[in-house]
């Protein structure tokens, strides 16, 4: 898996670097339109805590609950 | 030209790529460390916080591009730990053999719960703590998803769901509808064994055993199993057998190790 890591304390950082933004409430949105939310691949909005990373196809945010990390698995194999 | 390369060029850092094949790039942003590179064990750590204010900007445009340029899979360490654990896991054990059994058998859904408690439960069994992964389940899945995370790390999908099918499937009026109308209540109300977890109180506890034991007689099952992970869990199965052990027609039995304990009562 070619992979470029990140501890938490770069989050913020990574999540500017794709105009993203963490509302009041937790959720990563966009910094251009405060009120749409990000999706995961599952239709769910995604929480700053559970922002695992992004893979190329628009930009797809992995949440790092186990489910999605085993569907991650898949997808690279 | 790759992540490093393209940052090396930006900004104009000294230092040779060349030894640094296959090593892995780590953004990391930490104001007591000094410097924008450090190299360790195999590592690049990219220190973004000392990236200057002027070329932040250039900084980030670098990250975007690497995942959508070159494909590479941005993920935080924690996260590809558990992704690389995962893979391993899938490819060494057989337990995948059970969800291949129950393919076509159950929901989708049902699936890829087993699959997620199948690694759970290989963590639990290797003294790993399991509470977050549980967790994440049950979070994605509610009760249906604690309930199969239990049965599965406590080995019933093996000892009881799996040959249930097998029984069921050799009757020559078994249909799918009638195995999952079982595999249903199994899951939402697992007739034989109690899961005793810290939100578990005594008296609701009490109830439970109390219920279950009138139903299973009421079907001729004469056994419950209770579990328990951590000592203030194991204490309350304790109450438990002090408690009923008036209704019980053999002593129990016990299975446990340090941190767990699998009681047997029966009535």
């Amino acid at each position: 898996m070619k992979t470029l890591i990140f501890d938490k304390s770069a989050k913020q950082f990574i999540l500017s670097a794709f105009d993203k933004a963490v509302d009041e409430s937790g959720f990563i949105i966009e910094k251009s339109d405060p009120s749409q939310r990000v999706l995961a691949q599952d239709g769910q909005e995604v929480e700053e805590k559970d922002f695992a990373g992004i893979k190329k196809g628009s930009e797809v945010f992995i949440k790092s609950d186990i489910i999605s990390l085993i569907k991650l698995s898949d997808s690279l194999k | 030209m790759n992540f490093l390369e393209n940052l090396k060029s930006l900004l104009r850092i000294n230092i040779d790529l060349s030894k640094l094949k296959n090593f892995t790039v780590k953004l990391i942003n930490n104001n007591s460390i000094q410097g924008l590179i450090h190299i360790e064990n195999k590592t690049v750590f990219v220190n973004v916080n000392a990236v200057d204010k002027n070329d932040i900007p250039q900084v980030q445009a670098l990250i975007k591009k690497a995942v959508s340029e070159e494909g590479l899979i941005l993920i935080e360490d924690k996260s590809k730990q558990l992704v690389d654990e995962i893979t391993i896991f899938e490819k060494t054990s057989h337990s995948l053999d059970l969800v291949e059994f129950f393919k076509g058998k159950l929901s989708s859904v049902d699936l890829e719960i087993l699959r997620a408690s199948l690694f759970v439960k290989d963590v639990y069994d290797k003294g790993g703590q399991v509470g977050d992964l549980k967790r994440s389940i049950i979070i994605r899945h509610g009760d249906r998803g604690r309930n199969i995370v239990n049965l599965c790390t406590a080995g019933y999908f093996h000892s009881i769901i799996k040959p249930l099918y097998l029984e069921m499937v050799s009757q020559a009026d078994f249909t799918s509808e009638k195995f999952l109308g079982t595999y249903n209540t199994i899951i939402m109300n697992y007739p034989f064994a109690i899961f005793v977890s810290s939100s578990t109180s005594i008296a609701s506890l009490e109830a439970e055993v109390e219920r279950k034991m009138e139903i299973n007689k009421k079907y001729g099952i004469n056994n419950l199993n209770l579990h328990g992970i951590g000592e203030d869990n194991i204490e309350k199965i304790t109450h438990i057998i002090e408690k009923f052990k008036a209704k019980f027609t053999h002593r129990p039995t016990y299975e446990s190790e340090r941190r767990y304990m699998m009681v047997t009562i029966w009535f």
